[in-house]
């Protein structure tokens, strides 16, 4: 597992860069977040696990954690938009500031409201840089799957940080490199440049990035031809795009935040899409201590619930 | 040898009316150059939304160059724009109240968003434009005066020690 961490240093006040580059090298390869708070403890994400740091660079408990400052998130937010906040202006209004080289950084605070739309934010009390991992077999599974019934629609879900965008990556590049399977030509409609990290595979990739997720399905099926399209976290106003799209004849692989099967069909815009057919198939991700897992499931067989 | 001193200042006399003169000047080119860079910078964050690092690379300007104005702003070392700014403005050799308008425009340089970041440099360029049409006229006049001013004192200082 490759850990891009070094390259969210540059994004950090250098006094927390400091604290993290203290751990130890394996506590350090599994961190995916990093949360800055204003007056309140700055945290790190370790797949299912959060840990605080004192101003030693130790693991402590809450109340003896290293807080941040106003100023730290000032700096953090200059760092991150390179002194130019108004460059971000259209994806800080969804609440993240996209890092060059991958990942994101999600931001809160105090929203500014412009005919009943958020225009921006006043102050910023939360920063979370979300790290990008590339793990080249996540998806291995889902792949011999394919190979031995063929490419399907499928939904992948979990609840939030469980991978689902390193599982959706990961299906991609082999996929498009045809690793145990032939070569596809795959489509990636990346709306918040997550999914997509620059040289991750040399495989038949086309992407689509920072264009609402609808529109790009329809662009990338009218101009690309692709095989497969991969897009991460489908949410409402998108179904029709994808189920459009579908009936082109593309294979559809997709995430969305959930628990169960049972849970998602409660969302009316999944259940219209898994009621349209679309997902033969979902992977439930989930993680433990000894790291990330994935489930194949047929959508199928599982209950039905009127929503 | 009396003439020879004599002459001598009015040539050093004239020389400081000279030199003020070009100061008078450089401060005018300075100013047009600001309004030259804040166009470049509305264009620039209007259309593609360039970074200000982006914008700062690209412009060119002998007068910004030369004073260092645009070398500041063009090596961050990791500080915010908005400091830097007000470094760079520093170096300028324009009037303090068109110094205070650009401290104005530079304290929340880069921190804002699109809409209020093009409002305040809006605002900056207008300020800088009225102020550079009030000196424009006057300037090669006020240039010219200042040159024979330097060089009427030296004459009366060296009449007086004559």
């Amino acid at each position: 597992m490759k850990s891009g961490l070094d390259n969210f240093f540059k994004y950090i006040p250098p006094r927390f860069t400091r604290l993290i580059a203290n751990l130890p090298a394996p506590l350090l390869e599994k961190v995916t977040e990093i949360r800055l708070r204003t007056d309140a403890p700055f945290s790190l994400t370790l797949g299912c696990r959060n840990i605080m740091l004192d101003s030693s660079g130790n693991i402590c408990l809450a109340k003896n954690a290293v807080c941040a400052t106003k100023s730290d998130m000032e700096q953090c937010l200059s760092l991150l938009s390179q002194g130019s906040l108004y460059t971000y202006d259209d994806t800080i209004k969804t609440g993240y500031i996209p890092i060059k080289g991958g990942g994101r950084a999600g931001i809160c605070g105090e929203a500014i409201l412009e005919n009943g739309k958020v225009r921006g934010f006043k102050e910023i009390y939360a920063i979370n840089l979300r790290l990008h991992r590339h793990v080249p077999l996540f998806a291995a599974d889902l792949i011999k799957f394919y190979a031995k019934e063929g490419v399907c629609g499928t939904l992948v879900y979990s609840p939030p940080a469980m991978g689902k965008t390193t599982f959706l990556r990961s299906a991609a590049c082999l996929l498009a490199e045809g690793k145990n399977i032939r070569p596809y030509r795959v489509g990636i409609v990346d709306e918040r440049c997550e999914i997509y990290i620059k040289g991750m595979s040399d495989g038949l990739i086309d992407v689509i990035s920072n264009c609402p997720k609808a529109y790009g399905i329809e662009l990338l099926c009218r101009t690309m031809s692709p095989e497969v399209i991969i897009c991460d976290e489908i949410g409402a106003g998108e179904q029709d795009a994808v189920i459009n799209a579908q009936n082109t004849g593309v294979h559809f692989i997709a995430s969305a935040h959930g628990e169960s099967i049972m849970g998602l069909r409660r969302r009316p815009f999944v259940n219209k899409m898994l009621e349209a057919g679309l997902f033969e198939i979902a992977v439930r991700l989930n993680a433990d201590e000894n790291g990330f897992h994935c489930e194949i499931e047929r959508i199928a067989d599982k209950e039905r619930v009127v929503p | 040898m009396r003439i020879a001193g004599a002459l001598l200042i009015v040539c050093m006399c004239y020389y400081i009316g000279c030199s003020l003169s070009n100061a008078e000047q450089k401060a005018f080119l300075q100013l047009s150059g600001l309004i030259r860079l804040l166009d470049f910078m509305l264009q620039r964050i209007t259309y593609s939304r360039d970074s200000l690092g982006n914008v700062f690379a690209d412009f060119s300007d002998p007068a910004l160059e030369q004073c260092g104005f645009l070398s500041t702003l063009n090596n961050p070392m990791g500080e915010p724009y908005n400091v830097l700014w007000n470094k760079a403005v520093g170096l300028l050799a324009v009037s303090e109240s068109i110094k205070k308008e650009l401290n104005i425009f530079g304290a929340q340089l880069g921190k804002t968003d699109f809409v209020t970041q093009k409002e305040r440099a809006e605002m900056c360029r207008n300020i800088l434009v009225a102020r550079k049409n009030e000196l424009e006229p006057g300037l090669e006049k006020r240039r010219k005066s200042i040159r024979a001013l330097g060089g009427l004192i030296g004459a009366m200082i060296a009449i007086i020690l004559l």
